[in-house]
Formats: structure tokens, sequence, C-alpha cells
């Protein structure tokens, strides 16, 4: 029987603080792939928008090529923005928020392989012990046409603490 | 293969109170739950609640946070100190006829004794084009402390009043890649 979704790679933050995590020579079999985040940051960024996970493709030398827009909500209100220069695969913990709680998201890539530009969606969200949480939904749009063969993570404030986990799985067609 | 079905139940007859997936096996990274459900309580919309994490019976210390979408607005909500994490918006017995509400319910790291569980929703449906502000698509974001670090071993999944006969939850376990790709 053939699988549909197959896991690839996991990277589990076991010590210290991470600056960055990066998948590399991912294999071009699949149709899709799929991350499955679960972090936390070093640092505070509560008040400043939250922390997010930053997404990069293939090579940081294409900042220029990355745009997004996103639904964001914080527990008491909500915004809808965009910018550029990474790709946003949503919000995680930080230091500010409830011990030992992570943030979780889902970041998917259609076409990896295609020669199209890379359209892709990510919904994730924090949690706290009260008020104030983050949770988004973002659309990503990286302009590059070669096939995605490493991404590379990144949190806009501290690096990822023991515990953060990023799974990377590949999604078959028939 | 990485998604694996640990169980499911299936309302078939009126009156059920609770749906329950106990002794929840150790041997997956995630759970994910993939429900298609209705309440019988007499409202247009209902609450999907999750407690009774550790299997106990004890529903306490939970913290919710959601944003939904009528059609027509955009509404946002925290609570803390619940007993329960709402973990989705459902229709309900003054909705459409046979419109039951969808909804995938993510927790990640279920079996971490180092972790409080976090749990990301995603769920929505249609009242057949009513405009009447339900909160029609919905994201929730949730943790019990009273759980903790400890390994989750228990749902219990709780509307108002009871579910509609037709109500559906599937549970499944996730499993990781021992490669690291670094």
């Amino acid at each position: 029987m053939a699988y549909a979704l197959v896991p690839i790679f996991t990277q589990t933050v076991t010590s210290g603080t991470i600056g960055n995590i990066v998948f590399s020579n991912i294999p071009s079999t699949y149709r899709d792939l799929k991350v499955v985040i679960s972090a936390r940051a070093s640092n505070n960024a509560q008040g400043t928008g939250y922390n997010q996970v930053g997404f990069y493709l293939n090579s940081t030398s294409y900042p220029a090529n990355a745009t997004w827009r996103r639904l964001f909500a914080n527990g008491s209100s909500s915004l809808s923005d965009n910018t550029s220069g990474f790709g946003n695969a949503g919000p995680l913990s930080d230091s500010s928020q409830t011990a030992n709680t992570f943030g979780i998201t889902e970041l998917y890539i259609p076409n990896y392989t295609s020669t199209n530009f890379k359209q892709m969606i990510a919904h994730g969200v924090n949690e706290n012990n009260a008020a104030a949480a983050g949770m988004s939904f973002s659309a990503n749009l990286y302009r590059i046409t070669e096939p995605i063969t490493s991404i590379k993570f990144d949190t806009s404030n501290g690096g990822f603490v023991i515990g953060s986990t990023f799974s990377l799985y590949g999604i078959k067609a028939s | 293969m990485a998604m694996f079905p640990i169980a499911r139940q299936i309302v078939t007859t009126t009156g059920v109170t609770v749906i329950n997936f106990a002794n929840i096996p150790q041997t997956y990274s995630h759970l994910q739950l993939r429900a298609t459900s209705r309440s019988a309580n007499a409202a247009v919309s209902d609450s999907i609640y999750l407690g009774n994490f550790k299997g106990d019976s004890v529903n306490s210390n939970c913290a919710y946070h959601y944003i939904y979408a009528t059609g027509s607005g955009v509404g946002v909500g925290n609570y803390t100190s619940q007993s329960y994490v709402v973990a989705g918006f459902i229709p309900a017995g003054q909705s459409a006829t046979n419109v039951f509400g969808s909804a995938v319910i993510d927790i990640l790291d279920y079996s971490s004794s180092t972790k409080n569980k976090t749990i990301k929703s995603i769920s929505g449906w249609d009242d057949n084009g009513s405009s009447s502000g339900q909160p029609y698509l919905n994201m929730h974001s949730g943790f019990s402390s009273y759980l903790g670090t400890s390994p989750l071993t228990n749902i219990s999944i709780y509307v108002n009043n009871s579910f509609a006969v037709g109500t559906r939850y599937d549970l499944y376990g996730i499993t990781t890649s021992s490669t690291t790709g670094a």
C-alpha cells in the first residue's frame, strides 16, 4: 500500500538556544511538503506583534523575493497585515508567556519541485494562561522558480529553546 | 506512513452528552482529531468543549483563545481559569437541518513530560447562506494547566446538552522521522 503522508526529517532542540533550523537535501520525490512546528523563543516579544517563525527557501539570498499577508489575532483584537523579506510560518511562544508552553504551526508547500513561483499557506497559534496569545493564517509567496531543496527557519526575536521541534513531511499524489 | 487511525466515535442515538477517547496510546508524536459534529442544544451554534485530559474526570484550569468570522464581521476572545478548552464552534438545534460543522484539532507532543499541551483547532460550517451572525469560521488555541506537563492520556468532548445523531470524531496518531536532514 502506498502512503500519502511520509515523515522526511525531524529536528529537536536538545540543548541551549538555537538561532535557526535548516532542512537540507530535501528529496524531490513528493508532490507537496508539510512542516509541523512546536516552538518557543528565548526572548520576550509580547506587545510587539509576537514572535513569528520565519522561513527561507533554498537560500537566504532571496529575501527580496518573499512576501506574505496574514490574518492575526491576539486574544483581544485582530488585524490583517503584510510584509516582505521572509516567509511567515506562524506564531510561536516566547519567554513572556506561560512556562513550558509552545506555539504550534503548520506550513503547507504545494508543488515544491515545480518551476512556478512557490505559494504557501500557514496557520498557527501560541498559548498563554493570560488574555494575550497570538494566532494567524498567512499566505506566502516566494518568487523563485527552482525546486525547493532546503528550508531554513528562524525567529524574529531570540532563538529556539530546548524542546522546540520541526518535522518535515512529504505528501504523495496518485 | 505518518498518520494512523487510533479510534472513532460515532453518535448513533439521541442524548449522548460526552464522547470519550480513553487510554490513548503514547506511541505517537502528535494527535489529530477530525470531526463532523452538531449539537442538539436549542441554539443556532454551540461550542466543542475538550477536557478530562488525565482521565480522572477533573476539568479545570484551562485557557483558550479564538478568532472567528461571521461572514460579515470578525470577532476574537480569550478566557482563563475555565473548566474546558473550547476548540471550535459548531451548528446546533436551530441551525439548518442536516448541517454539521467540520473541525481539525491538533495536539502536538501530547506524551511529552516537559511541555504543556497546546491545542490548535480550525473549524467551520455554513448555515445554508444564513446571515445570523454566528461564528461560522473559527480558529482556536488552548491548553490545560491542570494537565500541565503530564502526558495526555484521555480526551473527553462535550457540548451544551447533547450531540446530534450523525456526529463523528476520529482520532489519529501522527509519527515523525528519526532523520534530521540537518
